[in-house]
C-alpha cells in the first residue's frame, strides 16, 4: 500500500504543475488565435 | 438527501448570473460569422493548436465530467487515478502517431459517418451515422440530471421546483446560443471555460488539501477502503484487470480518437501537424479532467468521514461508502460549498456551470450535425440545400434538449454514472472504432463487415444497470460486456471482410475506398 500511496501521490503533484504550466500557456496563446480567426473570417466576408 | 448549511451566498449567485450572460452574449454575437456548414459544423477548418486545445479541453472538462470522476474518488479512492493516467498516456501517444485521428483529418471529412460512406458505402454512413447519434443522445441523456445535483449541492437549493427551473433555464440558454453559433460560439465559450475551470480547480485542491491535511486524506481512504483504494489491480477494489483494460479502449483511445466530439476538434485543426500537436498538448488535459475531480471526490470522502453530523448520510454502520448512487454523486459539490469561501465558490459554481453549458453545446450541436449531414441529407441524395441544412440542425437540437429534460427526470440510474456514459457510449464506439481501425488500415475491410461490426456493437446496451438486471445477465460486469463486444465487434468485421468481400467495379459502393494515403480534402497548408 506504502508503494501505491507514494506513486499517487507523486504523480498527482507532477500533473497538477504540469497542467499549471500548460494553462497558462494555452490561455495566452489562444488569445492570439482568436483574433487571427476573427480577422481571417472579417476578410473572408469582406471578400465576397 | 442532507440539507447542510452553504457559503454559496448572494455575490455568489450575482457572480453566476453575470458570467453566464456573458458568456450566452458571446455565443449569441458570433452568430454574424455564420455562411455554410463548414463554419457551423467545424469552424471553417481555422483552429490554430493553441485554441484548439483550449476548445479541446474546455469542452471535454465539463461539469458532468468533473460529476462522475469525483464519484468514482469517492467510491474507488485513489486507485480510481488509474482512469486518469490511462486517458492521458493513451492520447499523447494517439498525438505522436497520429493514430485513426491524422488519416481522418487527411481525408477531409467531418464526422466520422461521412468517412463510412467514403470507405464503404452510403448505406453504412447513414446506419452508422444513426447509432452514432441514437448512443450520443442517450449517454448525454443524464447530463441535466448530473447538473441538478450540482446546483442542490452547491447552492443549498433543496425545492426540487427551484431545482429544475434553474436547469430548464440554462439548457434553453445553452439551445439559443448553439443554435445561433454553432461551432464558433462553441470554441469561444469553450475558451473563456478553460480559462476559468483551469485556474479555479487547482486553486480549489489547493485549499482542499490545506482543509483537511494530505495525511488525513491518505489515512481516512486506507480507513474506508484498505488497500484497495490505492492499488486498481485489486478485483476488490471495484476496478481490477478487466476493467483496467476496458479504461484503456474507453477512457483512452475512444474518448480522444473515436468519440465524435473529440473528433470534430481534429476535423476542425487547420493540418494535421496541428492535429498531432493538439493532441500532444491535449494529453494533459485529458488527465487533469478525470484527476482533480477524482481527487477532490477524494477530499469529499475525507470530509463526510470525519464529519459525525453528516457520516450517516455517505456511509453505513461500517464504515463502507453508501451505494446510492445519487448520494455519491452529491458529496463532492456539497465538500465544495463547505471549504471554499463565498467569492470563490460563486466564481468556481460558475465556471462549472459554464463547463455543464459548453459541454451541452458541443453535445447538442454534435448529434444534430451528425443527424443533418449523415443521415438526412445522404438518405435525401444530398439534394439539401445550406440553407435547409442549417435549419434543420436547429431543429434537432432543440428536439435534443426536449428529450434531456424528460430522460433526465425518469431514467433510474442504479451505477456509477462514468460506468453508464462508457455503456451508452458503446452502443456506437465498440462498432465505429472497428470501422475506423479496419476502414483506416485494412485494404480488404468490406461494407458487410461494416455492417456486422455495427450490429454487434448494438449488444453493448446490455451493460446498462436496467438492462443487464432485465437480461439476467447480473454475474457479468459492464467492463467484461464492452470487451466481449468489442471482440465480437472485430471478429464479425474480419470474417464478413473474407467471405463478403467489396466487388471492386463499384456496384456496390458509391466511390472508390479512401485510404489513409488517399488525397482527400487537403489542409490549409498542403493548399498553400
Amino acid at each position: 500500500m506504502e508503494f501505491w500511496s507514494t506513486l499517487w501521490a507523486v504523480v498527482f503533484v507532477l500533473c497538477l504543475l504540469l497542467f499549471a504550466v500548460v494553462a497558462v500557456y494555452v490561455s495566452v496563446g489562444a488569445l492570439g488565435d482568436i483574433r487571427a480567426l476573427f480577422r481571417r473570417m472579417g476578410r473572408r466576408d469582406e471578400e465576397a | 438527501m442532507p440539507s447542510l448549511p452553504t457559503n454559496f451566498g448572494t455575490l455568489d449567485w450575482l457572480i453566476v448570473a453575470v458570467y453566464m450572460a456573458a458568456t450566452v452574449g458571446v455565443g449569441l454575437y458570433m452568430n454574424r460569422y455564420i455562411r455554410d456548414m463548414g463554419d457551423y459544423i467545424v469552424a471553417g477548418r481555422s483552429l490554430k493548436s493553441r485554441l484548439a486545445v483550449a476548445t479541446m479541453i474546455g469542452s471535454e472538462l465539463g461539469l458532468v465530467t468533473v460529476m462522475y470522476s469525483a464519484q468514482k474518488g469517492f467510491t474507488g479512492g485513489f486507485a480510481a487515478f488509474h482512469i486518469a493516467v490511462i486517458a492521458g498516456v493513451v492520447t499523447f501517444i494517439v498525438g505522436m502517431t497520429g493514430f485513426i485521428v491524422v488519416p481522418l483529418r487527411r481525408l477531409g471529412v467531418m464526422t466520422i459517418p461521412e468517412f463510412y460512406e467514403k470507405r464503404f458505402s452510403r448505406g453504412v454512413r447513414i446506419f452508422g451515422g444513426l447509432l452514432l447519434a441514437f448512443a450520443g443522445i442517450l449517454n448525454m441523456g443524464l447530463f441535466l440530471k448530473a447538473g441538478a445535483l450540482f446546483v442542490t449541492g452547491l447552492t443549498g437549493l433543496t425545492d426540487p421546483n427551484a431545482v429544475a427551473v434553474v436547469m430548464t433555464v440554462m439548457l434553453a440558454l445553452v439551445i439559443a446560443y448553439t443554435i445561433m453559433g454553432g461551432m464558433v460560439s462553441v470554441v469561444i465559450t469553450d475558451y473563456i471555460q478553460f480559462v476559468i475551470l483551469s485556474f479555479g480547480m487547482i486553486l480549489t485542491c489547493g485549499m482542499a488539501v490545506y482543509a483537511l491535511g494530505w495525511p488525513n486524506i491518505v489515512e481516512t481512504v486506507a480507513a474506508v477502503h484498505g488497500e484497495s483504494g490505492f492499488n486498481p489491480l485489486l478485483e476488490g477494489s471495484g476496478f481490477g484487470p478487466s476493467y483496467i483494460m476496458w479504461m484503456i479502449f474507453t477512457a483512452g483511445l475512444v474518448s480522444c480518437a473515436v468519440w465524435q466530439t473529440s473528433v470534430m476538434r481534429a476535423c476542425a485543426a487547420e493540418s494535421v501537424e496541428v492535429v498531432r500537436r493538439l493532441y500532444r498538448w491535449s494529453s494533459i488535459g485529458f488527465l487533469i479532467r478525470f484527476m482533480i475531480p477524482q481527487f477532490l471526490g477524494i477530499c469529499a470522502l475525507t470530509f463526510f468521514f470525519n464529519n459525525p453530523d453528516f457520516r450517516g448520510f455517505f456511509f453505513d454502520e461500517t464504515g463502507s461508502p453508501t451505494a446510492d448512487p445519487t448520494m455519491t454523486l452529491q458529496a463532492m459539490p456539497l465538500f465544495l460549498s463547505q471549504i471554499l469561501p463565498t467569492g470563490i465558490i460563486g466564481l468556481v459554481g460558475a465556471g462549472l456551470l459554464a463547463a455543464f453549458m459548453s459541454t451541452h453545446d458541443s453535445y447538442l450541436l454534435c448529434w444534430a450535425s451528425v443527424l443533418t449531414h449523415d443521415v438526412v441529407a445522404p438518405a435525401t441524395n444530398e439534394r439539401l440545400t445550406t440553407r435547409w441544412r442549417l435549419a434543420l440542425s436547429r431543429v434537432f437540437i432543440l428536439v435534443i434538449g426536449l428529450f434531456l429534460l424528460v430522460w433526465g427526470l425518469w431514467y433510474d440510474l442504479g451505477q456509477d454514472l462514468w460506468d453508464y456514459m462508457a455503456v451508452s457510449g458503446a452502443i456506437y464506439f465498440t462498432g465505429a472504432f472497428t470501422l475506423l481501425l479496419a476502414g483506416l488500415y485494412w485494404k480488404r475491410a468490406s461494407t458487410v463487415g461494416a455492417y456486422l461490426a455495427l450490429i454487434a456493437g448494438i449488444g453493448a446496451v446490455a451493460g446498462l444497470g436496467p438492462v443487464n438486471q432485465a437480461l439476467g445477465l447480473g454475474m457479468y460486469k459492464s467492463d467484461e460486456i464492452g470487451l466481449a463486444i468489442t471482440a465480437l465487434a472485430l471478429v464479425l468485421m474480419f470474417a464478413g471482410s473474407l467471405l463478403f468481400p467489396d466487388r471492386m467495379d463499384g456496384s456496390d459502393r458509391r466511390e472508390q475506398p479512401a485510404r489513409a494515403d488517399s488525397p482527400g480534402r487537403p489542409d490549409r497548408k498542403e493548399e498553400a
